[in-house]
């Protein structure tokens, strides 16, 4: 009996791995059954369809709706930002790349960086966010002295990160609308908010005139081409990545729930 | 027990052997493409490539609104020496740069070809100038202005510096794959660039079937989300992303970092709104340009032409409650019956199917299609139909979705060998 089991266990072994392979090897070439993904979804009734008019009162693309009571002059305004865009600013950008290494490129972002830090931390003083006015505060003073006018960013390292804020910010805290949209000349779109914000952050620079920069940035005319090109080499974005013949309209949609959604960021986070 | 182990090492081989794309949900696979550290190396030396026009197709007739793609215009990568080149034509939608074209050059290019990157014939840009009509999404005229492009791109190209290409290579994937099989027809009539092969990646196989499919998932009911608005809100961060990098509104993987952070949350439900939505906006600008174009169709009163100035607000919004059935019967079925009043819609939708080339296809050996048996544009005849026409030509893939999985090692493999041997590699 011993012996037998010995010859016979190796042989339904044999026999079983055969069958598998067996399998296997069939499986290998039987063709797939469609699997029907779409049989895995339950579905509205059809007169319910997303995007079906069954509320006459309310479009259900009212989404899309920006107040935008100058747009036939914001619509040429875009036209010329996308000209210019192609035919000035990115080629200056493409320039800047090409004679300059990555090193000097990112000192002179942080350069730039470290001015913002001014109104960032009023601003987040003005809203009452105490700890990211004393981080912008020590990051200013710790990235002007041992960053070397925040060309570099130790800062950082110790665990004190840039948080941008605006005077934009401020009035939304303090319950102003963002107001009409705008597209301007060269900076693209905005809104009556963000455009008195950004007016006032830079008078902001200006008046405290952090060792005299922001006075030779903003009266030097090749200190602002330069702030103009690192301001166009930090936006990733491009015209150009979007094909569409709805651009505007898609444009300023992403703008207007973009800053949407950087209010609320802002004011969630702890004071 | 020699026999034994040589056996137990075949079954291990056959298990290890077993496809490993990872995402089994083909709706997410849709969405979030192949997890990066599945992906096939897309090398990163420099490629030299420009994007070119051809000055003298310029169309000076369309309207202002469309001054930026007036000019036909294609991508084109070279290398330094003598190399095949393989020709890419984009998907629904897709400009000649969009992301899933750029991964795919990114292939080829590093293996060594040339890449010539066309854009769908759908896209805005050819609406307005690659098409004599304006309206596209018919697969023998498509296909016809794509060959003409074809040629018109490499002659242009010749004329700047001298290009010595080796042999020619057809690529194209969804929409695109279709349109390849109909422009590699053409070509074989034709011999005027002589593919030498050519690739369809998950093509529809009947038009009716993929793009009912598509306008179906629009119907899916997500709990909440009982108008657009209420979707959009859900989702808008991952949408803000995805248009930016798609340069179309056209299914990418690149909204994975996105998608990533909530993605367990997401029903599948959620998913195929997502992915009916961004369709839809594919079809509503090719609605709105095809109109405009030809100053008539439904979005606007005859003859307007419309100026930089004009608001186009509202014709987005009247053009999104249009669905692919709908641009077909608005805007193609006319202009067909133009010619032939006979036609039905069921005959037009047979005209722009792979079916309708069974018989060709069957016994063009230098033609491959590659696809998934959990795609989204495709049914049970469609998957058998690809079988019994293509056999061995035919590679299968248990999951992936609709192209979910064309950056996969295995699948870029396979894309590979096939282009180099004719036939895929042994699985």
């Amino acid at each position: 009996m011993v012996t037998s089991l010995k010859v016979r266990k190796p042989i339904w072994l044999l026999a079983f791995i055969l069958t598998s392979v067996f399998t296997v090897q069939v499986n290998s070439v039987e063709r797939l059954t469609y699997t029907n993904p779409l049989n895995q979804l339950k579905y509205h009734d059809k007169n319910d369809a997303l995007l079906n008019q069954g509320n006459e009162q309310q479009d259900p693309l009212s989404f899309l709706d920006v107040y935008d009571p100058l747009e036939s002059l914001n619509r040429y305004v875009f036209y010329f930002d996308r000209v210019m865009d192609k035919n000035l600013l990115k080629p200056a950008v493409n320039l800047y790349k090409t004679i300059t290494p990555v090193f000097v490129r990112s000192r002179v972002s942080g350069f730039f960086q470290n001015l913002q830090e001014i109104p960032s931390g009023v601003n987040s003083l003005l809203q009452f966010k105490m700890k990211q006015t004393i981080s912008a505060a020590f990051r200013l003073a710790i990235n002007s002295t041992v960053g070397v006018f925040g060309l570099f960013d130790p800062a950082s390292a110790i665990g004190l990160h840039h948080r941008h804020n605006s005077f934009a910010n401020t009035l939304a805290f303090y319950g102003v609308g963002s107001g009409a949209y705008l597209m301007i000349p060269l900076i693209g779109p905005s809104s009556v908010r963000d455009l008195a914000g950004m007016v006032v952050d830079q008078q902001l620079e200006s008046q405290i005139n952090l060792g005299s920069i922001p006075e030779v940035i903003f009266h030097q005319p090749e200190w602002l081409v330069l702030y103009g090109i690192n301001y166009r080499y930090t936006t990733s974005i491009s015209y150009s990545d979007f094909s569409s013949p709805f651009l505007y309209d898609l444009i300023r949609f992403l703008y207007t729930r973009k800053r949407d959604l950087e209010i609320m960021v802002v004011d969630d986070q702890p004071f | 027990m020699k026999l034994l182990g040589a056996l137990l090492l075949l079954l291990v081989s056959s298990q290890a052997q077993a496809y490993g794309y990872p995402v089994s949900n083909p709706f997410l696979a849709t969405i979030a493409g192949t997890p990066p550290g599945c992906r096939a190396e897309l090398g990163t030396a420099k490629i030299h490539e420009a994007v070119f026009g051809l000055a003298d197709e310029r169309n000076r007739k369309a309207p202002d609104i469309f001054w930026d793609v007036k000019t036909p215009r294609f991508k084109f990568a070279w290398q330094q020496s003598k190399a095949p080149l393989m020709v890419i034509i984009a998907g629904t939608g897709g400009r000649f740069d969009t992301a899933k074209v750029e991964d795919l050059k990114k292939i080829f290019y590093q293996t060594g070809f040339h890449v010539l990157q066309l854009s769908s014939p759908t896209s805005y840009d050819f609406i307005v100038s690659g098409s004599e009509s304006h309206r596209t999404g018919l697969s023998t005229p498509d296909s016809a202005n794509l060959y003409k492009l074809t040629q018109q791109a490499l002659k242009r190209v010749q004329s700047q510096s001298k290009l010595e290409v080796s042999d020619y290579y057809l690529l194209g994937y969804s929409l695109g794959a279709l349109d390849a099989a109909f422009v590699a027809k053409i070509d074989t009539d034709e011999k005027k660039v002589g593919f030498r092969r050519v690739l369809m990646i998950n093509p529809p196989v009947y038009l009716q079937r993929a793009v009912s499919n598509l306008d179906r998932l629009l119907l899916a009911d997500v709990p909440g989300v009982d108008d657009s608005t209420s979707l959009f809100n859900h989702y808008f961060d991952r949408l803000a992303d995805y248009f930016r990098h798609h340069k179309s509104v056209d299914l990418d993987a690149s909204m994975l970092r996105y998608v990533d952070k909530s993605v367990g949350q997401l029903s599948n439900e959620e998913l195929a709104l997502l992915i009916g939505m961004s369709f839809r906006f594919s079809v509503a600008a090719m609605l709105f340009t095809s109109n405009a174009m030809t100053l008539n169709g439904k979005l606007l009163p005859d003859g307007k032409r419309l100026k930089l100035r004009d608001s186009k607000t509202t014709y987005l919004q009247r053009a999104m409650h249009c669905s692919f059935e709908c641009y077909v019967e608005s805007v193609l079925l006319p202009a067909v019956r133009q010619n032939d009043n006979e036609t039905t819609l069921q005959a037009l939708y047979e005209q722009s199917s792979l079916t309708t080339l069974a018989n060709w296809l069957k016994k063009t050996d230098h033609l491959g299609v590659m696809h998934n048996a959990d795609d989204l544009i495709l049914d049970q005849s469609g998957l058998d139909f690809l079988y019994d026409t293509f056999g061995s030509r035919a590679r299968i893939y248990p999951r992936g979705g609709h192209l979910g999985n064309f950056l996969y090692k295995d699948n870029v493999t396979d894309m590979l060998g096939f282009f180099k041997h004719g036939h895929f590699p042994e699985s």
